[in-house]
């Protein structure tokens, strides 16, 4: 790619002045109000409606205005959220118990009544929901047994049902005859007072919440798009708390307060052999491997906010972790010498959110004689890449695992429909897939998942990089708390004078 | 004058009047019309050629299933002409849908992000127009001497300095260090300030560039040497003969600029997150809101095609030469 000198001397330029910015001395803002928290991001949900904010911009939105019957707690457990008590009254069958005197931000009371409702738009097959729908496996109805019970039935046997639920935020039903994409009203420790789309939501803390607000009583989620004007944000005291900076530039910010949390996901290059068929070849897929010096592509593509990952996708505290599995060592001289005599020419297709990464990884490649270069793609495009086919060998990509807590969530490995590519061409571990994917037995289950893990490191199914972290920057004056699922909980954060 | 002896009628005034602005507007109207049909004609074969929005609508975690579904659902599995046509019918009926993203009418949203990007592109053309215009003619006056070269300068630099780069460079400064102006947001007069430093700075320079040239060219034709000769003052001949002869040029980029700066909108948008069309047309870019893109799109192209109709007549009136020789 021919890069003019007037185009370096504008991007060297830019960089510079966005260092400037970034490693600027400021004051160590403390934001204008004790019990305000303003919370920023290169941007926020496009949507209060729970159904489509599933993003991790979303999630924070979520976390704050709404409830789900069910959430994750401390090491992955389920914990009772609008749900206190749920029983599995068959393989198809779960029964809940909901949490009495609950009120919607409007006034109404939270019932089966609501989750009814909340269930029945679910599955109403709108576009909008596609997302959601794909992430509630065979879901198939519910119905109300009482005013306090539920029962939530499934298509098939469903090992993860509950995991599935921890993403169905209950809406106040009586806001469906309106926009609740532009309006709130839920059960969580804050209410909605102020929302400009895609650019500020305003909070008040609800007295009438189950899980109210020890501190704070006012709140603001902020999308300041540019990294440069959300560092100044934050350096000024004009704002608490941000995330999404890039990982170099939180880094720098050394006179804050930097939490890094794991982003339950694993950095990876899944290999197309549909695209190129040398990587049928598991010598080549192990070459790539040990091409790949994981602990420098930490440091240097994620700013030491990751971990290096030990030869599989789910990290420990993960359902089907393997602690016996070891990570592929850094070893160009046996990676040269296991590609000897292969011409191969191997491009990295992915969003420019990776592109520093997939060129990290492309340098890597390119050291071992591997010729590689990066085509960003635009989302739609990149996602169409992931689902049906690429055009492309390699794509970088994060395995979210996150939002299910599970490998279900990865279902790019498990089976595919006729004229879909596979990213990993093993028959032995499509079948453990679709096994964990019934299996009801949680022992049983989680043997199974260990054995994916065993099969997809035996046989190099793809290229393992990192285990990335989210990373949230604030003030020392902010006690920002998280959830265990990793999104900032506002009731439980504190700001002091 | 007609035949010998013979005294036509001569044609009402008002007629005239009347019939050359029906042809005026006619010939806006048309312009307007081909105009935005082009603009959108590019831009809806631009959208489908950038990426699927079912795609993004699925996500990662759906299946090539889940895909097909919502494609059929948005009808983009439909041939490409019937999509087209469907489409033009809804400009033409101003219908562009409702935000997919949260259900609000396309159009509405877009319209009630305007005032605050029109605010900032008049603040920018004022601005530099009433600090620009004396600059240049005070270089222009100065020629040769120490103001004089140090303005042009100043000017020459001004044109170089991309808006981002200032943008960062003023942020630090005004938001960071000094702590007198917001970094970021919009709704109070402060929040405009930096915004339009950052517009201005090259509409600003081309208009002291401008302005200069087109005075020192005044300077030197016979109309002001005769004012001279005939014992006006400098100050005179500057002001109210040279500069006059100067403008409708530093108009004609103003209108040209007017364009120019609505697109810059959208880097200084983002930058301070300003609350304008820019910044609401790079969220649904980046969302894949068609709806919103489209009204976006074609609300501006209606402002730059009106911005130049009225940049048509303020030329005619400033200089009567311009209606001349359209009148042949």
């Amino acid at each position: 790619m021919y890069v003019s000198r007037r185009r370096i001397l504008q991007l060297g330029g830019l960089a510079a002045l966005g260092l400037a910015t970034g490693c600027a001395t400021g004051p160590d803002g403390e934001g204008a109000e004790t019990g305000k928290l303003i919370f920023a991001s290169t941007a926020i949900t496009n949507s209060l409606d729970p159904l489509v904010a599933l993003s991790s911009v979303g999630s924070t939105f979520c976390t704050q205005v709404y409830d789900p019957l069910v959430t994750l707690g401390e090491g992955g457990r389920i914990s009772p959220a609008l749900a206190t008590a749920w029983r599995q009254v068959d393989e198809l069958t779960v029964e809940f118990t909901l949490r009495e005197g609950v009120k919607f931000h409007n006034g109404g009371a939270f019932d089966a009544q609501a989750v009814v409702g909340n269930v029945e738009r679910l599955l109403s097959d709108k576009p909008e929901f596609a997302s959601i729908r794909s992430e509630m496996g065979s879901l198939k109805g519910v119905e109300a047994v009482d005013a306090g019970t539920v029962r939530v039935t499934t298509e098939s046997p469903d090992p993860i049902l509950l995991n599935r639920l921890t993403r169905l935020y209950i809406v106040d039903p009586s806001i469906f005859a309106g926009n609740p994409a532009s309006t709130a009203s839920g059960t969580g420790p804050f209410k909605v007072v102020g929302y400009k789309a895609g650019e500020s939501i305003d909070l008040e803390a609800f007295p009438g919440s189950w899980r109210r607000s020890s501190s704070l009583t006012k709140a603001q989620i902020l999308a300041i798009p540019d990294t440069g004007t959300l560092t100044t944000a934050l350096r000024s005291g004009d704002v608490d708390g941000v995330f999404g900076l890039p990982p170099a530039v939180s880094a720098q910010l050394s006179s804050f307060t930097v939490q890094a949390t794991s982003a339950g996901s694993c950095a990876i290059l899944s290999m197309i052999q549909d695209v190129e068929p040398k990587l049928r070849d598991k010598n080549i897929r192990l070459a790539l491997n040990l091409a790949v010096d994981n602990e420098e592509f930490v440091k240097e593509g994620l700013s030491g906010f990751g971990e290096v990952p030990a030869g599989q996708l789910l990290q420990p505290g993960y359902t089907g972790y393997d602690p016996s599995l070891q990570g592929f060592a850094y070893d160009p001289d046996k990676a040269k010498s296991l590609l000897a005599g292969t011409d191969l020419r191997l491009d990295i297709a992915t969003t420019a959110l990776f592109k520093q990464q997939a060129e990290i990884t492309a340098g890597y490649l390119a050291k071992v004689g591997v010729k590689s270069e990066v085509v960003i793609q635009d989302l739609s495009t990149f996602v169409t890449s992931l689902l049906k086919t690429s055009k492309v060998p390699l794509l970088y990509w994060q395995t979210d695992y996150f939002d299910l807590r599970d490998i279900a969530s990865v279902a790019r490995f498990g089976p595919q429909p006729a004229g879909v590519q596979s990213h990993f061409e093993d028959k032995a571990y499509v079948e453990l897939f679709a096994a964990a994917q019934e299996e009801m037995d949680p022992g049983k289950r989680e043997e199974t998942i260990r054995e994916m893990a065993r099969r997809m490191n035996e046989e190099v199914g793809v290229v393992f990089l990192a285990w990335p972290k989210t990373v949230y920057v604030h003030s020392k004056k902010t006690d920002l708390k998280l959830t265990p699922s990793g999104n900032v909980s506002m009731a439980e954060s504190k700001k002091s004078a | 004058m007609g035949e010998a002896g013979v005294k036509l009628p001569r044609r009402p005034i008002a007629g005239r009047w009347g019939r050359a602005v029906a042809r005026t507007l006619l010939v806006w109207a048309a312009r307007l019309a081909a105009t935005v049909l082009g603009v959108l004609t590019l831009l809806f074969a631009l959208l489908h050629l950038s990426g699927d929005p079912a795609a993004t609508m699925v996500g990662p975690s759906g299946t090539a299933e889940d895909l097909e579904r919502v494609r059929e659902q948005l009808g983009l599995d439909r041939p490409f002409r019937e999509q087209y046509l469907g489409f033009l019918g809804d400009v033409a009926r101003l219908e562009f849908g409702s935000s997919s993203n949260t259900g609000e009418p396309a159009l509405g949203i877009v319209l009630a992000h305007l005032p605050l990007t029109l605010q900032l592109v008049l603040l920018t053309l004022v601005s530099s127009l009433v600090v620009g215009v004396p600059l240049g003619v005070w270089a222009a006056a100065r020629r040769g001497g120490v103001v004089g070269r140090v303005i042009s300068a100043a000017a020459a630099l001004g044109q170089a300095v991309p808006n981002f780069v200032l943008g960062l460079v003023l942020m630090l400064v005004f938001a960071l260090w000094l702590g007198w102006l917001p970094a970021y947001g919009s709704g109070t007069p402060l929040h405009v300030v930096m915004p339009v430093l950052t517009l201005s700075l090259f509409t600003l320079a081309r208009i002291v560039l401008l302005t200069r040239a087109g005075v020192l060219e005044a300077l030197e034709r016979d109309l002001c040497r005769t004012v001279r000769a005939k014992g006006g003052s400098f100050s005179r001949v500057l002001w109210r003969h040279a500069l006059p002869n100067a403008f409708p040029p530093v108009l004609a980029f103003v209108i040209t600029d007017t364009g120019y700066l609505l697109s810059g909108t959208v880097i200084v948008e983002q930058l301070y997150s300003y609350d304008g069309v820019g910044r609401q047309l790079v969220n649904a870019i980046n969302e894949q809101d068609y709806p919103v893109i489209q009204a976006t799109v074609f609300v501006v192209a209606v402002v730059v095609v009106l911005v130049s109709a009225l940049g048509d007549v303020l030329g005619r009136l400033l200089d009567p030469r311009v209606g001349r020789e359209v009148a042949g």
